[in-house]
């Protein structure tokens, strides 16, 4: 009665095991062609502008993919004394009279790509960028940065990548001396607004 | 004359008119995005037709692609998005068709780990458009760059029995020129299979075009260009023509290279006969690879593995200088008269239809982009604007002992600017008694009292967009008619996503700039 009993759930067991198995298998058989390490579901992008550095900041970017189409940028960046002036406006100005003596900066850039490889291929999409540059004798220039964006990432090989990205829009800037000796020539808080443009080349990493 | 006499002419010419007259069936206009394109006609039969669609712009990457299935009198009954995934990996859409009854969309993944792209099938439900079944691995290719991952072809035999699956490797430079052909039966399922790799390099060697036979033997034609040198074809020729045919399931290979004496081939195509024979057709040239003085054609016996028969035939001054002005015409007989060498410049081979007996009918259309450049002198910004030219229609008939029977040309003029030509060019139909071209025309190119050589350059912005049927008979002889106005339908035929469904009707397909609009032609 018990050898019964075992070969008929042994059959059961079998019989329920042998769809189980042949689907294990199927899969099995195409697994080895979707396997790639991780590499083509790569939606983390670390990258910097080459081109930054130029303007005094230096920093970095990173973007994550949100689902296919859709992918959001934040920056850090540390402003740094050295800087050339800017070929549009007006931050020449106030770094003419007060040397720049450092600051930060942040950006925040949702992306909306034109094909479903989000982060890679063609987008656009706004972006915000803040700066803070400390002057000497203790002011501040806030600067406020909104562009529309089109930019371009290419992952090369299987770990680096290329992108570039071009904005207008419009820059806001804040001058507060309030802390720096009275001047005749400059008011204790300013604010200035101009059109404003927007280029980085730049490398980065995927993972 | 008989009263009788004249009123059989009139019932005559009024039955005859009637009996070759095509009806034109409209549905209506389905509203979309302007982005959103049919990329191809995947299924009709009389109650219902199944289109492919995608976002994005022609030539350029598309996304998004989605099947629309449509009622006998082109009403959506249906849209389904199609997003094959095997578990979270997504894969990229490459074609879509319907064999034996079933429609299968073959899909890529490209895992950058192992340097290849595969490619799967799945069933569709013909019903609810879904995926259905398991994902099944046909082909795969390598690849050595990311941008250039090689692609995907595919080409059914006359008799749709076998389809033929092109994988074309991109690899280094300097490595040996690969493929990958896989021969599957009307079910989808394996037949044959092989790797090839050429005694060529990757940057010498390009394959043109494949076709495969109602056994499954495959034949693919391939330019091989000179070991040094370039590698494009512009000017003067620096390539052969070669044929590659794979047998008895890829284990008997033949090569053969095709030449000409010392002329040039400029343009070659190849296909199999009812008979079951290789044929090969394109245009041969004195000058270079721009122009062509006259055509040719090759036939393989499928038995001996021979070159059975091989002919040749220079066009005549009176050809070439059809649809030219009466200008144009005096100077080109003068300088043939000099002795000087005349061609016909810029055609592309379009198609070789294969006829019963063994002939077959070629197709060559004048294609060339010209592009102006103009330099704001205040900003300095240049700007550069693409001119897509398509002009007249070659058709020449070759008969069955494989002689040149005629050549004709099928005159048009379509320029457009910036849109690659998406409203030019033309699709052809082939019934019993004639072949048919279908093109969009000026309106004013039908009045016969046009001098000789003037024409009307089409144009979608204006209202003078007329669809011409052009009909050549058996002896080579030319009608053109309107067969409606495109501000009838108030959308403009794109011929070049028009098809022929069956023996005796023409799928037409519209554009508007929201929207879209089919409609069946009767012949």
């Amino acid at each position: 009665m018990l050898r019964v009993f075992c070969l008929s759930w042994g059959v059961a067991l079998l019989w329920m095991g042998i769809p189980t198995a042949l689907l294990a298998q199927q899969d099995e058989d195409l697994h080895k062609y979707f396997d790639d390490g991780g590499l083509s579901a790569r939606k983390n992008i670390v990258s910097t502008n080459l081109l930054s550095p130029i303007s005094g900041v230096v920093g970095l970017r990173y973007e994550r993919g949100i689902g296919k189409r859709f992918a959001i940028e934040v920056g850090a960046y540390k402003l740094i004394p050295f800087y050339l002036y800017e070929l549009i406006l007006p931050i020449n100005f106030y770094f003419s009279y007060f040397e720049p003596k450092g600051g930060w900066g942040i950006s925040l850039s949702p992306h909306v790509y034109f094909f479903d490889k989000a982060p890679e291929y063609h987008y656009m999409g706004p972006r915000y960028g803040f700066r803070k540059h400390s002057l000497q004798n203790g002011a501040t220039v806030a600067v406020h940065d909104l562009t529309i964006d089109y930019g371009f990432n290419a992952f090369l090989g299987k770990h680096f990548m290329f992108c570039y990205d071009l904005g207008v829009g419009y820059r806001r800037m804040i001058f507060d001396g309030s802390a720096a000796p009275a001047m005749s020539y400059l008011p204790r808080l300013e604010t200035h607004g101009s059109l404003y443009s927007f280029l980085s080349i730049g490398i980065g990493v995927m993972f | 004359m008989h009263l009788k006499n004249i009123l059989g002419i009139c019932l005559w010419l009024f039955v005859g008119q009637w009996a070759i007259a095509q009806q034109v069936k409209w549905g209506p206009i389905h509203k979309e995005k302007a982005k959103v394109l049919i990329t191809d006609i995947v299924s009709h039969n009389p109650s219902q037709t199944i289109v492919m669609k995608a976002r994005g712009r022609l030539g350029f990457l598309q996304s998004g692609s989605q099947l629309e299935r449509m009622d006998a009198s082109f009403n959506s009954s249906l849209i389904m998005k199609l997003a094959p995934v095997f578990e979270d990996n997504s894969l990229d859409v490459e074609f879509c068709f319907e064999s034996n009854g079933q429609i299968y969309l073959f899909c890529s993944f490209a895992n950058h780990k192992l340097d290849k792209r595969f490619l799967f099938l799945q069933r569709v439900n013909a019903t609810s458009l879904k995926l259905e079944g398991p994902i099944r691995k046909i082909a795969e290719l390598s690849f050595a760059k990311r941008y250039r991952q090689g692609g995907f072809g595919y080409t059914f035999s006359r008799d749709s029995s076998h389809v033929v699956i092109y994988a074309n490797t991109e690899l280094r430079k300097n490595e040996p020129e690969k493929y990958g052909i896989y021969v599957l039966d009307q079910d989808m399922e394996d037949v044959w299979s092989k790797e090839v790799t050429l005694p060529y390099l990757e940057s010498r060697f390009a394959v043109e075009d494949f076709t495969v036979d109602n056994d499954g033997n495959v034949f693919l034609l391939g330019v091989k260009f000179q070991e040094k040198g370039e590698s494009k074809r512009r000017g003067t020729p620096n390539y052969e023509y070669r044929i590659l045919g794979y047998r008895e399931d890829g284990a008997d290979v033949e090569e053969y290279e095709v030449a000409l004496g010392g002329m040039f081939l400029s343009d070659m195509k190849i296909d199999v006969s009812p008979k079951r024979d290789i044929i090969c057709a394109g245009f041969y040239s004195e000058q270079g690879t721009f122009s062509i003085k006259g055509t040719y054609y090759i036939r393989i016996d499928r038995k001996t593995k021979e070159i059975e028969k091989m002919s040749a035939k220079e066009f005549d001054i009176d050809f070439i200088t059809m649809n030219f002005t009466q200008r144009q015409e005096k100077k080109a007989k003068r300088k043939a008269a000099k002795g000087k060498n005349i061609e016909l410049y810029e055609y592309d081979l379009r198609d070789i239809i294969p006829r019963a007996d063994g002939g077959a009918v070629l197709m060559a259309e004048q294609y060339y982009v010209t592009v102006i450049c103009r330099t704001d002198p205040r900003t300095g910004i240049t700007t550069c604007t693409n001119y897509y030219h398509y002009n007249d229609v070659i058709v020449v008939s070759i008969d069955k002992s494989g002689d040149i029977e005629w050549a004709t040309k099928v005159s048009k003029r379509q320029t457009s600017v910036n849109d690659g030509g998406y409203y030019s060019s033309y699709v052809s139909m082939v019934t019993n008694e004639k072949l048919y071209l279908v093109y969009n025309d000026h309106k004013k190119n039908l009045d016969p009292s046009l001098k000789q050589g003037q024409y009307y350059n089409f144009s979608v912005r204006d209202k003078n967009g007329v669809v011409v049927l052009a009909s050549i008979d058996g002896e080579g002889n030319v009608s053109r008619k309107a067969l409606f106005s495109n501000a009838e339908i108030t959308a403009i035929t794109v011929p070049k996503l028009c098809k022929q469904v069956n023996k005796k009707q023409l799928l037409m397909f519209a554009k508007v700039l929201k929207g879209s609009q089919f409609g069946l032609v009767s012949f």
